[in-house]
């Protein structure tokens, strides 16, 4: 019986274009722009101002709060403003350390060390290492990792995944590092079981990387580790679906964890952030990203440091005059963005540049029914769409817009060309402005 | 190039995610609606002659210029090239008769005022007072269809129908193949659309040729025909035992029969075969295999799910064979879709899938 999921959609892989090429380090940017919010919870505090000298590694912003990560300097240099910059993810401005590169990298104290044996490391060793390196997860949603690590005491885990399916169309980086570097990502996933405590460990690797998978096959031997094939299907990665798939374990609705199920989820990339912090003291200020797409003439993995412009990437590809679109991420959930001086951030995975930049003019939902076929959460998108067109944001929680994870499946779907993500965007961002006016109310009535 | 010499930045194109689409759109179901039903269109105008392209052209004229002038005066971009009008109009020309037979036996062109009137009550109120596309409650045609039988029924539903092979006009009539009487039609001649009826619905072969292909491009869902045909066999053969027992003499001596077969006495090919037969002439007789596979799978009136699609398809299989054997009254198919489509929504809500992660208890409180 092939594991898999119910419901999703094949868009073109396009990954051909870049899964042969092998990782290239670039360097330093001239100019890095640390965003002070690169994770999901409370954005860092500054801990330089103007006119500071900071080293590589160094920290330059505090976590306020537990569900945060610090954030590093990703060059040696000058600190030359701490001002507001738009976040790529939200669009929103969010306060930032704009360092002026000067030479070479000089690492801060206790960084970049010589390779440091891991075996007597405990658990809760392990995790203070990972959040003093800032790690945060690397598949896109940025969850600081130490928190994930840090089940409540009564949820056991008993499996640890894993996601090397790399589901987006046109993404290899994933691929590439466990092609690469299959041992030092199994290492760093070694690391996270030990950190939970848990003995079981999978690997899920969709079918389009035939090489990686017999990579991390070779590297991960007879040990705890299994390494499965999963058919491709986008959003194979998607957590939901690869515990679905790997373990017939279905996270419960409405907030639901993958602790809730015994397990929990890393990325690839993610893991190996971890292997190069616990063994080099490294922390997290340079992740391998791909930047492909037809509006770049020399699409590539490359190495690259938090912070750099994404313009000095454009530069490296080689941009192409009849470039029109620049996506964060991949093509099925990546953000749009409106300026190449944007920074690349931790979760930064991708940046695809299109030339095919097709606005739709959508039409009537016609009930045809492919999109509740695709959504691989099994919501209906249809009457989402209808209830939101109609600016009927009750009956849009009611079919569980809540839900909806903004995979894109129904849009990519859909042959009326309905925004149909879009409209959930605005049924949630109505939904939570509702939540805090009737949250101030209570205060007030208190 | 040298890279100092950068290309000035692009105005970029900023819009939400995903920025991939599949080429599927809606004129592409609506023509390749058009294009199945074009095979079982040609076979009635071979066997019914000009009369029955003359209707044809008529209805789908009348239908797409309809859309046109109401868009125009709803002050809506007119949006006749998405082809759905023109489905509409072809569908509603299939369930026409080409000919109608005079009181003093003669065969006459369809009168002109029932394919337009059809067509204008099929778009302007069926589908366009509803909202346009995507909204109209009830299957349009099938609304135009209702509504010329109420308002002509002789002339649409005779009792005696036009039967001109080839083209040739002589005014031979013949009683449909659905009446009690009409022993006379071979399952061969039923299936492959030797016998009288209406313009499009007689080639049941051709007609699943069509299907074929639209549940190989998964326009269709091949739950809600395959529901629909096995629960009108099924509930026809309930209810020809109980209201016409001379058609079902196996049922009648049922007793008889499942002692014999137990016995050993008698094989199954003596029962099954007139089962069979029987449940192939309500299948391919009439307008069933056009409206279980064109009609009923109307993706605006159908529902979204495909649990619901089963259950609509079986909702339709009950009601018409009520109509057929309780009812004797002509376009059983017709009225019964029409019927499930008003349950529509209600099908809909309680046959939504199964959110992951959601506990099936929360299914049985109805929660949403």
């Amino acid at each position: 019986m092939t594991k898999t999921f119910r419901g999703g959609v094949h868009p073109h892989d396009a990954k051909n274009r870049t899964c042969g090429l092998a990782i290239r380090e670039l360097p330093p940017p001239d100019e890095a722009v640390i965003l002070l919010s690169q994770h999901i919870g409370a954005p860092c505090a500054a801990t330089v101002a103007k006119g500071k000298r900071v080293l590589t590694g160094q920290v330059v912003g505090q976590p306020q709060g537990f569900v945060s990560a610090p954030i590093h300097s990703s060059v040696t240099g000058k600190v030359t403003a701490v001002e507001p910059r738009p976040n790529p993810v939200t669009g929103k401005p969010v306060p930032a350390v704009i360092i002026a590169r000067e030479g070479e990298d000089e690492w801060a104290e206790g960084a970049n060390t010589d390779e440091q044996d891991a075996s007597g490391l405990t658990a809760k060793e392990i995790k203070q290492k990972i959040l003093d390196a800032g790690i945060v997860g690397l598949g896109g949603a940025t969850f600081p990792t130490h928190v994930k690590l840090s089940p409540p005491p009564d949820m056991k885990i008993d499996t640890v995944i894993l996601n090397a399916a790399e589901c987006e169309p046109y993404l290899t980086c994933d691929h590439r590092l466990m092609l690469e570097k299959p041992g030092e990502v199994l290492a760093g996933f070694e690391l996270i079981m030990r950190a939970l405590d848990c003995t079981n460990g999978i690997v899920g690797i969709e079918s389009n990387k035939p090489d990686a998978f017999e990579a991390m096959r070779r590297a991960a031997g007879s040990g705890a580790i299994h390494v499965e094939m999963l058919p491709v299907k986008y959003p194979q990665g998607a957590e939901h679906q690869l515990i679905k798939a790997l373990l017939g374990r279905e996270v419960p609705w409405h907030g639901g964890l993958p602790m809730a199920v015994g397990c929990v989820v890393q990325n690839v990339a993610t893991a190996f952030a971890v292997y190069e912090a616990i063994r080099f003291n490294r922390p997290l200020i340079r992740r391998v990203l791909t930047v492909t797409g037809d509006g770049v003439e020399r699409p590539g993995n490359f190495l690259t440091r938090v912070g750099t412009p994404v313009k000095t990437l454009l530069a490296e590809a080689g941009l192409k005059p009849e470039a029109r679109k620049l996506i964060f991420g991949g093509p099925m959930m990546g953000i749009a963005q409106s300026s190449a001086d944007t920074p690349t951030t931790k979760g930064t995975s991708g940046v695809l540049v299109l030339t095919d930049a097709a606005i739709f003019v959508s039409g009537p939902c016609i009930r045809c029914g492919r999109c509740v076929t695709a959504c691989p959460y099994g919501l209906t998108p249809a009457m989402i769409s209808r209830a939101v067109e109609r600016k009927n944001i009750a009956v849009a929680e009611e079919w569980n817009v809540m839900e909806c994870k903004e995979c894109g499946c129904c849009t990519f779907v859909c042959p009326a060309k309905r925004p149909i993500v879009h409209q959930v965007k605005f049924a949630k961002a109505e939904i939570a402005k509702r939540k805090a006016r009737e949250k101030a109310a209570a205060a007030k009535t208190t | 190039m040298n890279n100092e010499q950068a290309a000035p930045e692009p105005k970029w194109v900023v819009s939400s995610s995903p920025h991939l689409r599949d080429p599927e759109s809606t004129p592409r179901i609506m023509w390749s609606v058009i294009a199945a039903l074009t095979p079982a269109g040609v076979w009635g105008v071979y066997l019914f002659g000009w009369a029955a392209l003359y209707v044809i052209a008529l209805c789908v004229v009348t239908s797409v210029l309809t859309e046109a002038i109401v868009q125009k005066l709803r002050g809506r971009p007119v949006t006749v090239y998405d082809g759905s009008a023109a489905l509409t109009g072809l569908l509603l020309a299939y369930c026409l008769p080409s000919h109608t037979v005079a009181d003093d036996g003669t065969l006459r062109l369809l009168a002109w005022y029932v394919p337009i009137t059809g067509s204008i009550v099929a778009i302007a109120i069926a589908k366009q007072c509803f909202g346009g596309l995507g909204h109209n409650i009830w299957n349009p045609a099938l609304i135009g269809r209702a509504f010329v039988q109420l308002s002509f029924g002789s002339n649409v539903s005779p009792a005696r129908w036009p039967w001109p092979v080839g083209g040739a006009t002589d005014a031979v009539t013949r009683a449909t193949a659905l009446s009690t009487d009409a022993a006379g039609y071979n399952l061969g001649d039923l299936f492959f659309g030797n016998c009288p009826g209406c313009i499009g619905e007689v080639s049941a072969f051709l007609l699943l040729v069509g299907a074929a292909y639209l549940i190989a491009k998964k326009y269709v869902n091949w739950r809600l025909p395959l529901a629909y045909v096995v629960t009108l066999v099924v509930f026809a053969t309930l209810f020809a035992w109980s209201e016409q027992p001379e058609r079902t003499p196996w049922v009648n001596d049922f007793a008889r029969t499942f002692a014999a077969l137990r016995g050993g006495e008698l094989g199954f090919g003596a029962f099954l075969p007139q089962w069979m037969i029987f449940g192939a002439k309500e299948v391919f007789a009439g307008g069933l295999i056009l409206g279980a596979f064109y009609m009923a799978t109307d993706m605006v009136t159908s529902p979204l799910s495909s649990k619901g699609q089963a259950v609509f398809g079986i909702g339709c299989g009950i009601l018409t064979a009520l109509i057929r054997f309780y009812a004797g009254y002509p376009e059983g198919v017709c009225y019964s879709i029409l019927l499930m489509n008003t349950a529509r929504p209600y099908v809909d809500r309680y046959t939504r899938p199964r959110v992951l992660g959601e506990r099936k208890e929360n299914r049985k409180a109805g929660g949403k």
